[in-house]
């Protein structure tokens, strides 16, 4: 329910990044029902949008994701956050 | 075309994959994912008797080279890296790519062939292919200094 919640602007919270793990790195793939609109959530609020870049490679998709999406492992993702690190955490 | 040889590692870059039939199996494109997984595998594998040293770059990856030469041919090559699916990939490839070359031709790899070697790696991600080469050719400089 992010999401929906996200593009509905009541979802209570500002979520600066979001990462993607095993098949949810499919989330990101260019033509997924789902990332175009995570592609326009993000850029409408500046979310990073990164995928674990094994389980990219691994699927074949590290050179096929949206616009503004990327792929790195956990320093990159603290790295890419040091500049608004989050307060809490949620893994799903 | 013979696995391991120049011409070997030029069709890699140019083509993405080996000839079909070739030693190394060839005929199916090269994955970065298959890259990683043997790369795992060589990395756990201990150090061959001529050691580079350990290059670091700006992100405190680390990677390091060992050779084995049969006269002035390098015929076995291990590496230790850092975590980095990435790097670990690029090592992979390289320590592939660079098996049976000659100490000469294997000093004149660069980062761009590498590159060319593992196309699906992002332009972003592709610094680790710098470290790789470095490391490397650290290696090669020190094998051809104990000859």
């Amino acid at each position: 329910m992010i999401l929906p919640q996200l593009e509905e602007d009541r979802h209570g919270a500002e979520v600066v990044g979001m990462f993607f793990f095993e098949d949810n790195t499919f989330a990101l793939l260019k033509g997924h029902p789902l990332s175009a609109r995570l592609q326009a959530v993000a850029q409408n609020k500046s979310i990073l949008l990164m995928g674990c870049d094994q389980c990219c490679y691994e699927r074949e998709i590290a050179d096929k994701l949206i616009d503004g999406a990327c792929i790195g492992c956990f320093p990159d993702l603290y790295k890419a956050l040091s500049g608004n690190m989050p307060d809490q955490v949620i893994t799903l | 075309l013979r696995c391991g040889t120049r011409d070997h590692m030029d069709a890699i870059v140019t083509n993405g994959c080996c000839a079909p039939g070739e030693p190394c199996g060839g005929g199916s494109r090269l994955s970065v994912i298959d890259y990683i997984e043997r790369g795992l595998s060589r990395r756990r594998q201990p150090l061959l008797p001529i050691s580079g040293e350990v290059r670091r770059d700006h992100e405190r990856r680390i990677a390091q080279f060992s050779l084995q030469l049969e006269g002035l041919v390098v015929r076995s090559i291990s590496f230790r890296s850092s975590a980095c699916s990435t790097l670990i990939a690029f090592c992979e490839a390289l320590s592939e790519c660079a098996t049976g070359l000659t100490l000469e031709a294997a000093g004149r790899v660069r980062p761009p062939q590498l590159v060319a070697a593992l196309p699906a790696i992002p332009p972003y991600k592709r610094s680790c292919a710098v470290l790789a080469i470095a490391a490397f050719l650290s290696a090669v400089q020190n094998a051809s200094g104990d000859l």
